[in-house]
Parts: structure tokens; C-alpha cells; sequence
């Protein structure tokens, strides 16, 4: 796939930044601001472009890939359900476009020993508006959910690798449940 | 059937009201002219950005006056569709008593 113009500059950037000073706080905060400009073209917002994704109400597109890998996707979050607790494999940098996303980042607190079987918390929940960055790191501290506020949250999620090509792990917090399946 | 005769309204108050209105409508449409002046500016900071990082301040200001600006300009337009109306209405009533 061709990234739109503006997104060559952009991979470029980012990936160059990613292979200076590696993924951490202070490169996520960085790539964050990248992604601002992009975030900044109401144009993106567009619900025919959007595939399901989650097996849920929430929507996704792959806008491109840069030359290491790195991939960004444009998301949209529904307000009627939270998508499921789930990881990417990768860490991820968020930017929302337009509206409000309630984040929930989630640790798994067991050994992960026992098929079928998580035991997770929330370690940071958090609501964010246009412009806001947020990010979660590497595995396994990649697992998280999202639900818009008050309407559809729009974002740009930068991965990475394309968290498309593996499968996933979906948890159910409450029966203390996980498995394995694919990623849309 | 009880027909509701319209309430007897003084002409100077209509005359105040109708002022009142225009003065309104001068407003909502010197924030049209300056939303549009903003918008044009931000489309132009767009441009200059490119891909550049930007700071949350610099974004806010690109949102607020690219994103939301259909919105914005649709509700003023709203309002000064109905203050046009209405200020029609206050005409109407000020030529009939006057006749």
C-alpha cells in the first residue's frame, strides 16, 4: 500500500527517532507530536474507509507502512461498548483526531501458565481529547481498551509492527479469561 | 371555539426589540466574517506546518478553526437565518400598525 503524501515525512521521522533512541516515554512523546499534524486533517474522518475491527462496534484502517515495519492506523472508537481487552503485540503511540476515548491500560498480574486463563488490573485509565497523546509499551505491557465519550472517538495509532498480520490475546477481566484469536 | 386574539404590542417596543436585533445580527455576522478569517489562517499555518511536530497548543488552534469549523459557522448561520426572519417579522408588524 502507498502511504498518502505527507505520510512518507512522517514514517521517515518517526522510525528514524525509534532507531536513535528506542521506544520509551520520552521517543513516544516525540512520535506523539509527529502525529499531531497528521491528526490535524480533518479529512482522515472518514467512515467509509473503516473495516471492523475486535469483532466489535469500533472501526479501523491502515493508512501505511513505513520502510522498518512501523504501521499507522486510523481508529474509531464507539461510545455504545468498550472494544474488549486486548493486546497488539507492539507498543503503540496514540493521537486522537476528534472526540473523547476513555483509555484503559491493564496489566496481567499471573504467569500467564494456565491455557485460557488471566488475571488482570488496571494500572491507568485515562479520557483523551483531540491533540492528547497517550501510548503503552512493548509486550506485555500492551494490553489496553478503549471506548469513545459522549460519541465516536477518532484516532491515529501508530504500532510498531502492522498489528494486523498476528493474532491477538482477547481477556474477559471479570472470568478472569483469555484467548486467542484473530486480530479483526 | 376560543379564538386567541394576537396581543396588542406598543410600537416603541417593537421599535427597541427590532433594534434590539440588528444589533445582534451585525454581531453573528462579524463572527461569521472573523471565523472565516481564522479559518483561512489555519489552513494557511497548515500548510506552512507540513508534517512538522506541533505542540497541543499549536494543534488546539489548528482544531478548533479547521475540525470545528463547519460546525461553528453552520450554528451562526442558523442564527442569523433566524434573526433575519424575525427582524422580516418585526417589519411586518411595524408596517401594519403604521398603516
Amino acid at each position: 500500500m502507498t502511504p498518502p503524501s505527507g505520510l512518507e515525512q512522517f514514517f521517515g521521522t518517526a522510525e528514524d527517532l525509534l532507531a536513535k533512541h528506542g521506544p520509551g516515554a520520552d521517543t513516544f512523546a516525540r512520535v506523539g507530536s509527529l502525529l499531531r499534524p497528521l491528526a490535524a486533517d480533518p479529512d482522515l474522518v472518514d467512515p467509509s474507509r473503516l473495516a471492523a475491527l475486535h469483532d466489535s462496534s469500533a472501526g479501523f484502517s491502515i493508512l501505511g507502512h513505513g520502510s522498518g515495519g512501523s504501521t499507522l492506523m486510523l481508529g474509531r472508537f464507539r461510545a455504545d461498548a468498550p472494544t474488549p481487552v486486548h493486546n497488539h503485540n507492539s507498543w503503540g503511540v496514540i493521537c486522537v483526531i476528534r472526540g473523547r476515548d476513555r483509555h484503559i491500560l491493564w496489566a496481567r498480574e499471573d504467569d500467564g501458565s494456565q491455557p485460557g486463563q488471566a488475571r488482570l488490573r488496571v494500572v491507568d485509565s485515562r479520557e483523551l481529547g483531540p491533540g492528547d497523546v497517550a501510548w503503552f509499551p512493548d509486550p506485555p505491557g500492551d494490553i489496553h481498551s478503549q471506548q469513545g465519550i459522549g460519541g465516536d472517538a477518532w484516532e491515529l495509532v501508530y504500532f510498531a509492527r502492522d498489528p494486523t498480520t498476528r493474532s491477538r490475546l482477547y481477556f474477559d477481566p471479570q472470568r478472569e479469561r483469555v484467548e486467542e484469536r484473530a486480530p479483526v | 371555539m376560543i379564538v386567541e386574539q394576537p396581543e396588542r404590542i406598543d410600537m416603541e417596543i417593537l421599535r427597541d426589540v427590532a433594534a434590539d436585533m440588528r444589533g445582534e445580527l451585525d454581531r453573528v455576522q462579524e463572527q461569521m466574517a472573523e471565523l472565516t478569517r481564522e479559518h483561512k489562517r489555519a489552513r494557511a499555518l497548515k500548510q506552512i506546518f507540513g508534517v512538522d511536530p506541533l505542540t497541543r497548543d499549536r494543534f488546539n488552534l489548528l482544531h478548533a478553526n479547521i475540525d470545528q469549523y463547519p460546525g461553528k459557522m453552520a450554528e451562526l448561520q442558523e442564527e442569523e437565518r433566524l434573526l433575519t426572519r424575525w427582524l422580516d417579522r418585526c417589519r411586518d408588524l411595524l408596517e401594519l400598525k403604521a398603516a
